[in-house]
């Protein structure tokens, strides 16, 4: 083949491939650097020192001079010792245009990372303007309001605390640890170094979490565990059977169980999520919880009914934690496995229903047994639909 | 306990096994040993008022790799590597590990060559390939190229080919006598497995037909596709085909050769959400490439002189040749920190991490284009199939024949195709050379004495718009020299200072620009670096270099996080 045939593959080549290619006008969002003769017109500024509610909120104004595109950083700060440090929660807002004000900048307290903005929180404002290094700062305010987390929809997907950790009761929160840490605490007694409790650093949201350390002294991969079994909470505050938390009929591929966990970068740590169901009644042996009506009845407040974990399913799913720092972990209820022993949730009709959901069970592992581990919990949460949404 | 009675029992059996079953059979071992100790030590400005977070430590391991090989005929072989690694420090052999490595078996059944298992794949630079996207390994000085090495070895990196777990076999039909044939090459791995829920497994397949009409004339077409084996109630389905075709050319007197090449193609990206129901959304995209070589060889006066002219469309994409083996977002084992963990002010990647540390380094093909970090590449971070870039590259080189001087320089020039964020365009000036000069035979000496210089200088600009101003400098110093027989003095240094602004872009799940983050920087690092190595024979070697790297940055805003680490290391090496 001569070079002349060569050329002309070549130049039939170059022809369909110009041809063909995609074009645009440009890839991405515009943006544009401040000229030289970039001035500020109104300062950054905060309209109010607290930020209440979501129909009293604050507004963020600055004016320039030109078209330029810039960035403006809500930055979540903690005190740490006699300073306040950046808590990891951020939010931030872009544009291109000569300024901005409230009817552009709508913020309703959500931040863009797995650290929550919290309540009681200070809030740093920082603007950048392209083109330009150095950074202006505006007002700091207090952030008076959390973002509902229990019983909400965000993006079509309904959300449910199971526990926050914060071992108190409010409407976002309504079973606080009451249950898991008064009640149910359970560390292996021939582990050593345990430490099973809420504490008040490294939370993701609110102001605690919860801290598991263990060495699996006697190696048998377990240390300890938090649980809830049957936490008749869950279904006390439901005033009529739709209200109850967990829809029917949700498929167990479309409930998702959502913890956040804080890993050391560990190889042999691991958290067991073990989901308890209601089959049977307490000393019974037969599937006599038949309907929602059942569930709902048994468990009113004014009963003294107990749940019987001999007689009832339990499903597990073990997660290998074995990475650093804080990670959103959510689990669809169809990956969970049969729970194996008998008499701690293995005894029940072997059927996954959602709605029979009523209880869970956090643990620790070692796996290979024998070493010590550490993790942080927080914001154990169950979507239906979807993941968790932040 | 248990498990180095298993890795010894296995070893055991397995070569006592094979010993008794293969008596006509070709059994042999090779292996490497490697032994790695380090001290760190971190200081400089940023340490001076807070002692909270870790600024001192010791590290390595000792690692066996022991490969067993099995030639029972040519229809068959199998190849094996068992790895044991301690931790150093590690007493009684609390903490190592023992993995198989790699397994592979392989054979020739007539003319067709298959292999099973781990496999090395590599096609053309816009289809399968591995890119080495890391600047100055060219011209650097052996202390800093031995650390590259072990951190190649210990990734699996080796060329520009990935190594994958699959299966491939090829066949070459040959027409007559004089090279005239066909070749076949397929080869399919599975990238990512399935969860057995929605999760789908994702196979990356390809291969090459050539055709080879004379002894310097080829033909032929490249193609790969990685996609998902969707299981009943998968949430997304995902595919992207990549098919070139290409023609490549010699000829050679007795005074130059030459070799021109050209290839172009097309990719198809698509990807749906949903699969399996009514609501199905896809994401699809198409974009092409046209790339010309050439290369003419100057015999006499021992030269090469090298052009290339490649223009990538904006969306063109391909996995597998795209994909960074090294990740700009991990952490490095050492000083991860530069602060305590809450406040998690996590130490940005530097040179000298980028060629030492382990941690950060990417064996996996990725569906989406990594992040990547302007200051050390912003000409070429995907290699030659970088999306939307146009121009070309002109380079002068020394040849193999020319024993004394090892000597390059390059220019590029690129522009983008269309402009991010704007309709103005960067431009990218790219200008590197250096040469490694062997003194010893220059002045016929038998000692090693050789000395290393390299520069690599990179801007980039955009006039109109988000201004944009970039510029790096790299620059490579080293000696090498053979003190007594065998034993060698190395010392070398490199100075790396980037100024300027520019932007990194975010991308979504769908490799499109979903917005921009300008950054400032102002930076100096410099690497220095001394010791001495002995040769006790080919294969073993043992080397003792302290390493001091100081960061400095000019930023006004930032002066305070300038630092500077120190390392001892201690490093040995057996291969048999």
């Amino acid at each position: 083949m001569k070079i002349k045939n060569l050329s002309f593959i070549f130049g039939v080549s170059v022809t369909v491939f110009a041809v063909s290619c995609t074009k645009q006008e440009q890839l991405g969002p515009e943006i544009k650097s401040a000229t030289k003769d970039f001035k500020f017109v109104q300062e950054l500024t905060v309209t109010k020192t607290e930020f209440k509610n979501l129909t009293d909120k604050p507004d963020f104004v600055a004016k320039f001079n030109e078209d330029v595109s810039w960035k403006l950083r809500l930055i979540g700060l903690i005190p740490e010792g006699d300073k306040l440090v950046p808590s990891g929660a951020e939010q931030i807002f872009t544009g291109l245009s000569d300024g901005f004000d409230g009817n552009i900048i709508d913020w309703d307290a959500r931040s863009n990372n797995i650290q929550f903005f919290r309540f009681n929180q200070k809030v740093a404002t920082e603007l950048t303007i392209t083109g330009i290094r150095e950074k202006f700062y505006g007002d700091t305010f207090t952030l008076r309001y959390a973002i509902p987390y229990h019983n909400v929809m965000y993006n079509g997907i309904k959300h449910i605390i199971v526990d926050g950790f914060e071992n108190v009761l409010t409407a976002a929160n309504p079973f606080g640890c009451l249950d898991i840490l008064g009640k149910g605490k359970s560390t292996d007694a021939n582990d050593s170094d345990i430490d099973f409790d809420r504490v008040n650093v490294r939370a993701v949201n609110g102001n605690f979490c919860y801290k598991m350390r263990g060495k699996d002294d006697n190696r048998n991969s377990w240390s300890g565990d938090i649980y809830s079994e049957f936490s008749f909470n869950f279904y006390r505050n439901a005033p009529n059977i739709n209200a109850l938390l967990i829809d029917s009929g949700i498929s167990p591929t479309d409930l998702y169980f959502n913890l956040f966990i804080y890993g050391q970068g560990s190889n042999s740590s691991g958290v067991q999520i073990k989901i308890l169901e209601i089959d049977s009644k307490k000393g019974s042996n037969t599937e006599d919880i038949k309907s929602r009506k059942d569930l709902f009845d048994f468990t009113r407040p004014d009963n003294d009914n107990k749940y019987d974990k001999t007689k009832n399913d339990g499903w597990i799913y073990n997660i290998t934690v074995n990475w650093q720092g804080w990670k959103l972990v959510s689990i669809p209820y169809s990956e969970f496995k049969s729970a194996p022993d008998p008499l701690a949730g293995g005894n029940g009709d072997r059927k996954k229903e959602s709605w029979r959901i009523c209880g869970a069970s956090l643990s620790l592992l070692s796996e290979p047994p024998g070493n010590l581990n550490e993790v942080y919990l927080d914001m154990f949460t169950i979507t239906q639909n979807g993941k968790f949404q932040f | 306990m248990k498990y180095k009675n298993k890795f010894l029992a296995s070893a055991i059996a397995l070569g006592l096994g094979l010993t008794a079953n293969a008596q006509n059979n070709n059994f042999t071992i090779n292996g490497l040993g490697r032994s790695i100790i380090s001290q760190n030590d971190l200081g400089g400005n940023i340490t001076k008022d807070d002692n909270s977070y870790q600024q001192s430590g010791t590290a390595g391991y000792n690692l066996f790799d022991l490969q067993t090989n099995l030639n029972v005929d040519s229809n068959f072989q199998a190849m094996a590597i068992l790895r044991a690694k301690s931790p150093f420090g590690a007493l009684f052999g609390q903490g190592t590990t023992f993995d198989f490595r790699q397994f592979a078996m392989m054979g020739k059944i007539g003319g067709f060559k298959y292999e099973i298992g781990d496999i090395r794949v590599q096609l053309s630079p816009y289809t399968v390939y591995n890119n080495d996207v890391i600047p100055g390994r060219t011209f650097e000085n052996a202390l800093f190229s031995m650390r590259r090495e072990i951190i190649e070895y210990e990734n699996f990196n080796l060329g520009n080919t990935w190594l994958l777990q699959g299966l491939a076999g090829q066949h070459f039909f040959k027409f007559n006598e004089e090279g005239k044939g066909l070749g076949i090459y397929a080869f399919t791995s599975r990238n990512v497995p399935t969860n057995d829920g929605g999760i789908p497994d994702r196979l990356l397949s390809g291969g090459n037909v050539e055709l080879r009409l004379s002894k310097g004339l080829k033909l032929g077409i490249n193609a790969v596709s990685m996609y998902d084996v969707s299981p009943f109630g998968a949430q997304f389905k995902y595919l992207n085909n990549v098919g070139t075709g290409y023609i490549s050319y010699f000829k050679e007197t007795s005074s130059m050769y030459l070799q021109a090449r050209f290839e172009g193609g097309m990719s198809g990206y698509k990807f749906t959400e949903n699969p399996n129901t009514p609501s199905a959304v896809d994401s699809a995209y198409n974009d092409g490439f046209v790339d010309v070589d050439a290369r003419l060889g100057l015999k006499n006066a021992k030269i090469k002189i090298d052009a290339n002219f490649r223009s990538v469309g904006v969306l063109f994409s391909s996995p597998s040749a795209q994909t960074r083996r090294i990740n700009e977002n991990a952490q490095m084992s050492m000083f991860t920190f530069l602060s305590t963990p809450q406040i998690g002010l996590i130490r940005q990647q530097l040179l000298f991490d980028r060629f030492t540390s382990e941690d950060i380094y990417n064996s996996q093909i990725t569906p989406n284009l990594m992040a990547f970090l302007p200051y050390y590449n912003n000409t070429n971070p995907y290699g030659k199939a970088t999306p939307n870039r146009i121009g070309g590259e002109l380079g002068v080189s020394t040849d193999t024949s020319n024993h004394v001087l090892d000597a390059s320089v390059k220019g590029s020039y690129f522009t983008e195709v269309q402009g991010e964020g704007g309709i103005a365009k960067r431009q990218f000036l790219l200008v590197n050379g250096g040469a490694n000069v062997h003194l010893g035979k220059m002045l016929d000496i038998t000692r090693i004495f050789d000395i290393n210089f390299g520069a690599r200088y990179e801007n980039t600009s955009r006039t109109q718009g988000a201004l944009v101003d970039l510029n790096s400098t790299l620059i490579d110093a080293g000696l090498t020299f053979e003190l007594v027989k065998k034993l060698d003095f190395l010392v070398g240094m490199k100075s790396f200072t980037a100024k300027g602004n520019e932007f990194t872009t975010n991308r979504n799940g769908f490799n499109a620009i979903d917005g921009f983050d300008e950054f400032f920087i102002d930076i100096n690092e410099m690497i220095y670096s001394a010791g001495i190595r002995a040769r006790f024979n080919k294969h073993q070697m043992f080397t003792l270099n302290y390493n001091f790297t100081d960061m400095k940055n000019n930023d006004k805003y930032l002066a305070s996080s300038s630092y500077n680490f120190g390392q001892v290391f201690l490093h040995y090496r057996g291969i048999f």
